[in-house]
């Protein structure tokens, strides 16, 4: 039950920071580029849970997120499916504990994601993605980097309050 | 001592002190003048003189000075107040723009036989490779999918999703949205694809059409989503090549969409295009 509701409240959370990005941000810094507040939950999942559980978060977050783009549904797990491969990989490489490795990480997701993106759309749509804007990009990047501490800490916050007798094997019991 | 020897000094005494000012007021009876006393007239007023412009002097410094802390503390208040005012300032600047657009699209919106919703930009794509916008009209207010976006300079959008109380808008320069469009100047057809923020293309326009830079790209109202003649945007390239069936046209949006805050949806375009 106490897991039910844990992947209920990120997931409400989820639903928190993606209308944020859209919605909030937009209305208080117009056409400046957002940071990528919907990376932050795959990216902390994909590190601190085991591949079992981040599974149903990884529909989850896609179903989430297609609701408030006009992204396909199937492009966007896809894209989200990569990320989560390529963040296991980059953490069964390179890894230690701590807030600075997430914020690493969701730099590096940051950055990734629409060349992972652009990719997928040339072999998925019938109108690839054809521009890049390059300052966009790095604006981007850097405050999500700026803002993923504060989320780390949030979610961990939360694994500690949902998941205590668990916390041997996610990042809440490394604080 | 004899009483008639004479002492000087007792004289000279009594003179100075009895006599000459007994001698003096007789003077000063008899006389306006003062004749003996106007060179010491003279001195004294010049003496008294200097002395007034020195006090003046003194009191207008001191009075500047005093005046000073008075109007320093003035100063403070004025430019808080100044401060105030400006910020009212810019943000009734603010509201008299959002009056003179909103009196526009009023304007606009009582011009043309179409039925007009009113719509403000509330927010845009989760995604950056994806150009949409929400804005603040759904279904509660007639939205159906597919229904056309203006504003006064031309087309934006049509409705892609609807919920009750918000919509999302798929701009023209979004790579999912294709509109059916024709060249103003020469009727030819073609079909206008979004390409980025920026840019859209021109596609199927045989290497036969008549395009040249400059222009202007209006809906044809045949896809049953805008009504015909709004402009779509200007031809900014052309590419005619040698072989091909085609030429590439590269065509920038009249309307920028990075400045939209409002927006018309067309609730009867079918029914305007029938007309």
């Amino acid at each position: 039950m106490k897991s039910v509701l844990h992947f209920a409240v990120f997931c409400l959370f989820h639903f928190l920071i993606c209308s944020f990005q859209t919605t909030f941000w937009f209305q208080l810094f117009g056409q400046t580029p957002a940071p990528q507040l919907w990376l932050s939950i795959l990216v902390y999942w994909s590190l601190y849970h085991s591949m079992v559980a981040t599974l149903p978060m990884l529909y989850a977050i896609t179903a989430i997120s297609s609701s408030l783009s006009s992204a396909p549904a199937g492009s966007l797990l896809l894209l989200i499916s990569a990320l989560f491969g390529a963040i296991v990989f980059f953490k069964s490489r390179i890894y230690w504990s701590g807030p600075l490795y997430y914020l690493l990480v969701s730099g590096l997701t940051s950055l990734v994601a629409p060349l992972f993106y652009m990719i997928i759309s040339w072999f998925v749509d019938d109108q690839p993605v054809r521009s890049f804007e390059f300052f966009h990009w790095v604006l981007s990047t850097l405050l999500t980097m700026t803002v993923s501490l504060a989320l780390y800490r949030f979610y961990s916050l939360l694994d500690r309050l949902f998941l205590s007798d668990q916390l041997d094997t996610i990042s809440g019991g490394n604080l | 001592m004899n009483f008639f020897s004479f002492d000087l000094r007792k004289a000279l005494l009594i003179l100075g002190l009895v006599v000459l000012p007994l001698l003096g007021v007789n003077i000063q009876r008899t006389s306006q003048q003062g004749g003996l006393l106007y060179p010491f007239f003279l001195v004294s007023g010049w003496m008294q003189m200097g002395y007034t412009q020195l006090s003046l002097g003194v009191r207008g410094t001191t009075a500047l000075y005093l005046d000073l802390i008075g109007i320093k503390e003035q100063n403070r208040v004025l430019l808080q107040e100044n401060t105030e005012l400006r910020a009212q300032l810019g943000s009734l600047t603010e509201l008299k723009l959002e009056n003179e657009r909103l009196n526009q699209l009023l304007g606009f919106q009582k011009q043309t036989a179409m039925k007009l919703l009113a719509a403000k930009v509330i927010g845009k794509d989760l995604l950056p490779d994806h150009n949409t916008i929400t804005i603040n009209r759904g279904a509660d207010q007639g939205i159906e999918q597919g229904m056309a976006v203006l504003t006064v300079a031309g087309a934006v959008g049509y409705i892609y999703r609807v919920q009750d109380k918000l919509s999302q808008v798929l701009l023209l320069t979004d790579r999912y949205s294709t509109v059916d469009v024709l060249v103003q100047r020469s009727r030819a057809r073609g079909l206008l694809d979004g390409v980025s923020k920026e840019k859209c293309q021109l596609r199927y326009l045989r290497r036969s059409d008549d395009v040249l830079v400059g222009d202007l790209l209006v809906t044809s109202g045949l896809d049953n989503i805008f009504p015909k003649g709004f402009p779509i945007g200007l031809v900014v390239l052309v590419d005619n090549p040698e072989y091909g069936v085609t030429q590439k046209v590269e065509v920038q949006p009249v309307v920028n969409p990075s400045l939209l805050e409002e927006v018309f949806v067309v609730l009867n375009a079918v029914e305007e295009t029938k007309t």
